[in-house]
């Protein structure tokens, strides 16, 4: 079985000052000796910052390919992947509790252990018995916790109902974050999400307000008739991020909807910023390709 | 002017809100019983919260004239925490009897989970059961089918419209709410839920019938003063002196007086003697006391 507990290791090791890597070694120990583990793993989990700081990983700092997908450790912390590593090794060793040790773990847990817990779930999770900590998780305000558990993070996509993926996204939006950091948004997408974005659009639209460029990513995949006129529209927004993410869903249409070919023809005549005119140039050329 | 705000969360503001609001011219509040911000552990919490809501906070409200009420539930969020939910709905009996509490609520969605509709529905049957309003909070996402959804809950359970009201309306929800009995509630609240100008507009597009306006102040960025300035700002758009006063005041008070706990004549500035204690407690720290 893997639990990627060797990669972890590999990929926090080198970043590491000899101090730093000698306490994560004890800690390991002390954990494999630990005849109280949900109190050691606390102790530790909660000790890891202070002893490793909370420096990102490297640019190249490996991926681990989990059940469900890629999870990025680029965009982890030293002190994540130590607490990610900790509980790995502890799951390991008392397989029996291995869920309850992480259930604790996350409810004895101030916001960062929780925030790492969340996003290693991939990792330390691969059938989805987990998923009732992540719900937890995305019921909060918090910026990090949430963002843990939404953005870069292939668990929801893999584990979540189509009902409980479409809130999610909906909550990105409405909390303003990066949808298009949302992983598996587009292989996910359904007709209730389009309806749900289209929904909230109007709803924003009718009380004088503004929503999300990336919006479109999330509605364009399974637009209704309103959601794909709405999205034209947005073609030729002011706001050139409207228009460059309205470009995108719009042309990933265009194989199952060719009638759009025309308008996308006619907005790349109009259109002035080069990175939305890439977007449209290159779907309209890969239309015309014979090959 | 008198001005009533029939949802407001006191306990996560300060004694200058309530300097403020006295000032004017609130004379009463429901406090809605409501999330901390982050999930509760265990029914402690909960016995603790709801005994605040009708000690601590009534009294504190009472230093500068402020008449407390409060609702009393399962919040949607906390629903999901279905063990717990179910410890909560054990001891709801006896809160909802209580001096002051004026119905069950916030009830309702928050993301439309099974749990959530679980407790939904047992909690209008408890309104039912202890004859009292009930406060329905619709989810900030996936409003509209929020909303839907909860009308249709109040017909199953077959709880009395007139005892109902759902709050947090806007625009695209508040026609689905006309076509009932239910009361009309709308949270004059920065960058979410609804503005003064809207409001104001909303009232001359649909009348005044049950209309009810709140703040909805809460831990988060919100004005305690938004019932007075929309009473502002309907003057300023025409409206007289008795319409401000049917839907800032008259009507809030008619919807919770079917609790048996409220009414015009109870609500009346309550003297103020900061030399009260409570439980041996003072929210002064080395002022005088004020006795008026």
């Amino acid at each position: 079985m893997n639990d990627h507990l060797q990669t972890l290791l590999e990929v926090l090791s080198p970043e590491l000052e000899p101090g730093e890597l000698q306490w994560l070694d004890e800690a390991a120990s002390r954990m494999a000796r630990s005849e109280h583990p949900e109190d050691d793993l606390a102790l530790l989990s909660a000790r890891a910052p202070r002893k490793l700081g909370r420096k990102p990983l490297s640019e190249s700092a490996a991926s681990l390919a989990t059940k469900s997908g890629a999870v990025e450790m680029r965009f982890w912390t030293t002190a994540t992947a130590a607490r990610i590593a900790l509980i790995v090794g502890a799951m390991r060793d008392h397989p029996a509790i291995a869920e309850a040790l992480v259930e604790a773990t996350y409810r004895n847990g101030d916001e960062g252990e929780k925030a790492a817990i969340v996003q290693g779930l991939a990792v330390l999770d691969g059938s989805g018995a987990l998923c009732p900590i992540a719900l937890e998780a995305g019921r909060t305000n918090s910026l990090v916790l949430f963002s843990a558990l939404a953005m870069r993070n292939p668990y929801a996509a893999a584990f979540y109902s189509e009902h409980q993926f479409n809130h999610l996204v909906l909550k990105v939006i409405f909390m303003e974050l990066a949808v298009d950091q949302i992983v598996a948004l587009e292989r996910r997408a359904n007709p209730a999400l389009a309806k749900m974005c289209e929904d909230y659009i109007e709803e924003r639209l009718a009380a004088g307000r503004s929503f999300p460029a990336a919006t479109w990513l999330a509605l364009g995949p399974h637009a209704s008739a309103r959601g794909e006129r709405l999205m034209i529209d947005y073609l030729a927004s002011e706001d050139r991020d409207h228009r460059y993410y309205a470009a995108v869903a719009v042309t990933r249409r265009l194989a199952q909807r060719p009638y759009l070919r025309d308008m996308i023809q006619a907005r790349l005549e109009l259109e002035a910023d080069e990175r939305v005119r890439s977007v449209l140039r290159s779907a309209l050329s890969s239309m015309s390709d014979p090959g | 002017m008198r001005y009533i705000d029939p949802h407001i969360h006191m306990l996560s503001r300060t004694t200058d809100d309530y300097q403020n609001m006295a000032a004017a011219g609130i004379v009463a509040v429901v406090e809605p019983a409501f999330w901390q911000g982050q999930p509760r552990t265990q029914i402690g919490t909960y016995i603790d919260y709801f005994d605040a809501l009708q000690g601590w906070e009534r009294f504190r409200a009472s230093q500068y004239g402020v008449r407390h009420y409060c609702t009393i539930a399962v919040n949607p969020k906390e629903a999901n925490n279905v063990p717990l939910a179910e410890e909560v709905m054990k001891i709801m009996p006896r809160y909802l009897e209580k001096e002051g509490v004026v119905a069950v609520g916030e009830i309702g969605f928050d993301e439309m989970s099974a749990a959530e509709e679980r407790f939904f529905a047992e909690q209008l049957e408890l309104a039912k059961t202890h004859e009292l309003p009930a406060l329905i909070h619709t989810p900030h996402r996936d409003k509209l089918r929020g909303t839907e959804r909860s009308l249709a809950i109040v017909r199953e359970v077959g709880i009395d419209e007139e005892m109902v009201i759902v709050d947090h309306l806007t625009e695209i929800t508040l026609p689905l709410v006309l076509k009932t009995g239910c009361w009309r509630g709308h949270s004059i609240y920065p960058n979410t839920k609804m503005s003064e100008e809207r409001m104001v507009a909303l009232l001359k597009q649909y009348g005044l019938e049950k209309m009810i306006v709140n703040s909805a102040a809460d831990w988060g960025q919100s004005d305690p003063l938004k019932v007075p300035k929309t009473g502002q700002a309907m003057r300023d758009a025409g409206f007289t002196e008795a319409q401000v006063e049917q839907v800032l005041f008259t009507n809030p008070i008619a919807f919770f007086a079917q609790s048996g706990q409220i009414s015009v004549e109870e609500v009346t500035r309550v003297k103020i003697d900061q030399r009260q204690l409570w439980e041996d407690n003072s929210i002064l720290r080395g002022q005088e006391p004020v006795v008026a």
